[in-house]
């Protein structure tokens, strides 16, 4: 059994506490405090940044350059497309910002354990929440980091694109522009894992394209993971449909489906992601004594991916890990006691190595006796 | 409109006194005891002193026709109310129908603002509606209703009395309210106010307080400090032991020690510390075994150690034999000495291959000769559990056949 341990606290896991507390309040204790919001990242340091289109089936430059007002010659010239040479599917063309459209970059929303941020080819140096990720910059998590990176944020409609990076990930952030009623984030994957949660409801649609060397996947509302592996990426679409494109193909995936992309081929056929189990204990907000969950096995598992977050969406994760059988109980186990709460979710892992759907979260509460 | 009326209530209240007043109204009349042959209609105006805040003296003149005979009267009136709301008016004097006679009236009535002062002085314009009844001399009573605008004049308000600065304290320097406070230390300020604050900010809705609110401030790495604003020297702000909880996992019988501290197992077999940051070894004995975990506290985090479950140990015993070994007497010794609490479970192992009833009856009394080595240690009957003969799980040789298996179970919760 693996012995996970985290490095140290989240830095801004306080962030999200309410702000103003109610009337109410008035008998009972306070509320805990607030710590200052994140403020949404400067887009100075990056206006220069032009936009990135992604061609998908049945796109022509003619049809894009006349979607943007531009010339195809202008288009081409500006991605160095030969005359009369088509664009190829998945391929992430640069056009010039639009009307209205704004670089926003990227801000670090939270961390827990280590990260490292390059900007502009200078060396890695630590990052740390509420930090300003500029396009073009090199984002890396420790073995034992977790980050939430918010891109596109528009400030008139209050939209922004959300991407959690798992321990061991390294991203660089190729566009993040947003314009009334549309944003787009790209990332380019090297390494790791990136899973980028579900739109809240009532959310402008974002559109988040990952891209690896094999591949590009997108979708226009969140709900997803990308994993790099040796010489392949694979991408499990977990709450709504999205593309996978890879060699000029673009393979739809309906939400509980996975596609694998290999060096030099398409994107394979959909594969059917397992279903999760059913959380079983601890029960629903019991204090975490002996550090040990259980959930029903799922057919066909193989082992178990466990995750542990701060957050009831799963945005701000405090840990990642496998079970091979339906409990899971390391040796060593650290958690952070200064947060608003706590919740887990298991999800089956086949033996392609498909993650599948993740269970219901489960409220945990921590001993009450520790702390302070 | 509540709103409107109480504050032009109050600057007309304020307004110094007396103060012209003007109305002019319509009005339909009726003598009940006519009928509806007595119905009349007409106009009512009249001008008047504000002299006091709720009444204003004055004259005037109504004009109406009942019947085809006109009618005009002139009487000095009073009107008890103020200038918004209900009000009462008496008006006692002469009129002629057909000849000048004596008359009386008393009316309630209503006025609403149009359009109230300004503070700075000028006309108002209201609307009113009174009832009125008539007692005209020699004739029925009659009633009217009447509608009409009022005007009002308020000369503008007195200008504030000049500030003056209070004195410097003589007694007591002013408490600090508040200590020097790290950056990103937050108040709870408590009613009216009701929200964290940033210290700058708190000490501007200081004066909001009562000297008896209790404040709360809170600060990373610091204690939370707690108490009310007058409180002689301020509150202090102390800093934060850096501590960290510790769970140890062990299981029922286990025996635990932190850094050589025994300590005793929770209901769920569960030491449960808070400890300031640091390195430390958990020793967990039982089961036969000793786990010594090397551990480290971070602040702000709970960290669990769980030590490895206890391993089954065998006994070799010579081919055909159930006598124990010196040797294998002796490994007993440790695992005795760290059983704690647990139960250990004997089972005889025998060969599947042979003589079936010789070998249980061999494999039964290797199970009594361990049983008996293990009570000559002092092991309690009730920590003691005989299995029944079994082979042996995993055997691959003879050898591996000619065992007795001692397994651990967790002693009572």
């Amino acid at each position: 059994m693996p012995t996970p341990t985290r490095a140290a606290a989240p830095l801004a896991l306080l962030a999200l506490l309410a702000l103003v507390p109610a009337e109410s309040a008035l008998a009972g204790p306070p509320p805990s405090p607030p710590s200052p919001p994140p403020t949404a990242p400067s887009s100075s340091s990056s206006s220069t940044a032009p936009a990135l289109i992604l061609v998908r089936a049945g796109d022509t430059v003619e049809g894009i350059a006349a979607r943007l007002g531009l010339s195809p010659a202008q288009l081409r010239a500006q991605n160095g497309l030969a005359d009369g040479a088509p664009a190829l599917v998945g391929a992430l063309l640069e056009v010039p910002l639009r009307a209205g459209e704004q670089v926003s970059g990227g801000l670090v929303l939270s961390l827990s354990g280590e990260a490292r941020l390059s900007v502009a080819g200078a060396p890695e140096r630590p990052v740390a929440a509420g930090e300003a990720v500029p396009v073009g910059a090199l984002l890396c998590t420790g073995a034992e980091g977790y980050l939430t990176v918010r891109m596109a944020w528009s400030a008139r409609e209050g939209g922004h694109d959300d991407v959690n990076l798992m321990p061991g990930t390294c991203v660089t952030l190729a566009a993040a522009h947003a314009r009334p009623g549309a944003r787009l984030s790209v990332l380019q994957l090297q390494r790791g894992s990136v899973v980028v949660p579900p739109q809240r409801l009532g959310e402008v649609g974002g559109t988040v394209t990952v891209q690896t060397p094999e591949g590009v996947s997108t979708a226009e509302a969140g709900g997803f993971r990308v994993h790099r592996e040796a010489a392949a990426s694979r991408t499990e679409a977990l709450d709504t449909p999205m593309v996978v494109l890879g060699q000029g193909v673009e393979q739809p995936l309906a939400a509980g489906e996975g596609s694998r992309v290999s060096a030099g081929q398409p994107p394979s056929r959909p594969v059917l992601l397992l279903r999760a189990g059913q959380p079983l204990s601890p029960a629903p907000g019991a204090e975490l004594r002996r550090a040990e969950l259980r959930w029903t096995a799922v057919e066909r598992a193989l082992s178990y991916q466990v995750e542990l977050a701060v957050t009831e969406d799963f945005r701000e994760l405090v840990l990642l890990d496998q079970a091979g059988d339906r409990r899971y109980a390391p040796e060593r186990l650290s958690l952070p006691y200064r947060v608003p709460g706590l919740h887990w979710r298991v999800s089956p892992v086949d033996r392609t190595g498909f993650i599948g759907l993740p269970s219901e979260g489960r409220p945990l509460s921590l001993p009450r006796g520790i702390g302070p | 409109m509540i709103a409107a009326l109480l504050g032009w209530s109050t600057v007309a209240a304020a307004a110094p006194m007396p103060t012209p007043e003007l109305h002019l109204a319509g009005l339909a009349a009726v003598q009940p005891a006519q009928g509806a042959a007595a119905r009349a209609f007409g106009a009512l105006g009249g001008a008047g002193l504000r002299v006091s805040p709720a009444a204003v003296v004055g004259l005037e003149v109504s004009a109406w026709s009942p019947a085809g005979a006109p009618s005009l009267r002139l009487a000095p009136s009073l009107r008890l109310g103020g200038p918004i709301g209900p009000s009462a008016t008496l008006s006692v004097g002469v009129g002629g129908r057909p000849s000048p006679a004596s008359t009386a009236a008393v009316g309630l009535g209503w006025a609403t603002a149009l359009r109230p002062a300004p503070p700075t002085g000028g006309c108002d314009l209201r609307l009113e509606l009174e009832g009125r009844l008539w007692a005209i001399e020699a004739v029925d009573p009659q009633a009217s209703l009447q509608l009409g605008l009022r005007w009002g004049h308020h000369r503008p308000l007195p200008p504030p009395p000049p500030v003056v600065e209070a004195a410097p304290p003589t007694g007591a320097p002013p408490v600090t309210l508040l200590p020097p406070l790290p950056d990103g230390a937050r108040v709870w300020m408590p009613h009216p106010i009701c929200a964290w604050l940033s210290p700058a900010e708190a000490e501007a809705a200081m004066a909001r307080l009562p000297p008896e609110a209790r404040l709360l401030i809170v600060a990373d790495g610091m204690l939370p400090a707690e108490g009310s604003i007058g409180a002689a020297g301020g509150l202090v702000l102390l800093p934060a032991p850096r501590q960290g909880g510790l769970l140890v996992v062990a299981e029922p019988g286990d025996r635990v020690s932190v850094d050589g501290r025994p300590y005793a197992l929770g209901p769920d077999a569960v030491v449960e510390i808070n400890a300031p940051e640091g390195f430390y070894e958990v020793l967990v004995q039982g089961g036969g075994r000793e786990a010594r975990l090397p551990v480290a506290v971070s602040d702000g985090d709970v960290t669990w150690a769980r030590p490895p479950a206890p391993a089954p140990a065998q006994l070799q015993f010579a081919q055909g034999s159930a006598a124990l070994s010196a040797a294998e007497r002796a490994r007993l010794a440790p695992m005795v000495e760290r059983l704690g609490g647990w139960i250990i479970e004997v089972e005889g192992g025998f060969s599947p291959e042979g003589d079936r009833a010789a070998n249980l009856r061999l494999a039964e009394a290797r199970a009594d000769a361990a049983l008996a080595a293990l009570r000559a240690l002092g092991v309690p009957e009730a920590q003691l559990r005989r299995l029944p003969p079994a082979v042996p799980e995993g055997a691959t040789s003879a050898a591996g056949l000619r065992v007795c298996v001692l397994r651990f179970a967790p002693g009572d919760r």
